[in-house]
């Protein structure tokens, strides 16, 4: 089977969802060429520009992704679902293994402050909704972690702490339900729907 | 009355997470930008020019310029 048959046998299929008008456009001119006119359609198309041209318009929407975990200066930063938010900085503390835990909320009615935690977890469970849609700051020692809110964390690192990078993002996609053991000081894991796309370097 | 040691840190935190966004391979959505990062540094802008001193707005400022310093600049 040629690759223009291929194409006008997987034209029979259900269309993906196009991203742009551009898109929406193309389907269009696609579903209104009869069969010799697309017959001649496939021989210009360069499919790997058309492939590239995807992939660039999918990543140029302002979507945020469901689970996003990258090395930056300072440690590391995150994204994940609020119900994985209690569970992660749980086991965050459990790989600090800090000496002192405080927390700093920013809300509507302003700011407070919970020195020496007794319970990060208690912490947490007390404070759900904060967690979900406040401004939460916590200090494991010098190390500090912030949540932005639905699972938008920051964390940066400070001493000995910043051996702990790769660990941490393991046990973070472990949270999510995720294997990968990383290799690279640096990297960058994000997953838009269903597949985990890593860079490491 | 606020812990302004805390706010200062808590607000450049917010910026290094604004800093943060900026490197990642993707863009983030605006409300994402406008709800995680613009406002709570706009919450705490205010709330230091109501509360601070010119020295909390100096630390600020300082802790600015270190995470600006750790940007990893395009090429």
């Amino acid at each position: 089977m040629t690759r223009a048959e291929q194409s006008l046998k997987a034209d029979k299929s259900p269309q993906p969802d196009t991203a742009t008008e551009m898109g929406s456009a193309m389907a269009e001119i696609w579903r209104r060429l009869k069969w010799e006119e697309k017959r001649e359609f496939v021989r210009l198309v360069d499919w790997g520009e058309l492939e590239r041209a995807r992939q660039e318009s999918s990543q140029s929407q302002h979507w945020d992704p469901r689970i996003y975990v990258g090395t930056t200066p300072a440690g590391l930063s995150f994204e994940l679902l609020s119900e994985h938010v209690i569970d992660f900085v749980c086991t965050l503390s459990n790989v600090l293994s800090p000496r002192e835990i405080n927390a700093f909320v920013q809300d509507d009615e302003g700011y407070r402050e919970y020195d020496r935690l007794d319970s990060i977890k208690t912490f947490l469970q007390e404070h759900r909704d904060t967690l979900h849609k406040d401004y939460v700051m916590i200090e494991f020692d010098d190390s500090t972690l912030v949540s932005a809110g639905d699972g938008c964390l920051s964390l940066a690192l400070e001493g000995s702490h910043r051996q702990a990078v790769r660990i941490i993002a393991t046990r973070f996609l472990k949270v999510c339900g995720y294997e990968h053991e990383f290799r690279q000081e640096h990297f960058s894991v994000v997953m838009w729907k269903d597949t985990l796309e890593v860079k490491e370097w | 009355m606020v812990n302004r040691r805390k706010l200062v840190k808590s607000t450049a935190s917010f910026f290094r997470l604004l800093l943060e966004h900026s490197q990642r391979g993707y863009e983030p959505s605006p409300e994402h930008i406008l709800k995680r990062m613009l406002a709570p540094l706009c919450q705490s802008f205010a709330e230091l020019l109501q509360e601070g001193t010119k020295n909390d707005a100096w630390d600020l400022l300082e802790s600015f310029s270190r995470e600006c310093g750790r940007l990893e600049r395009p090429g």
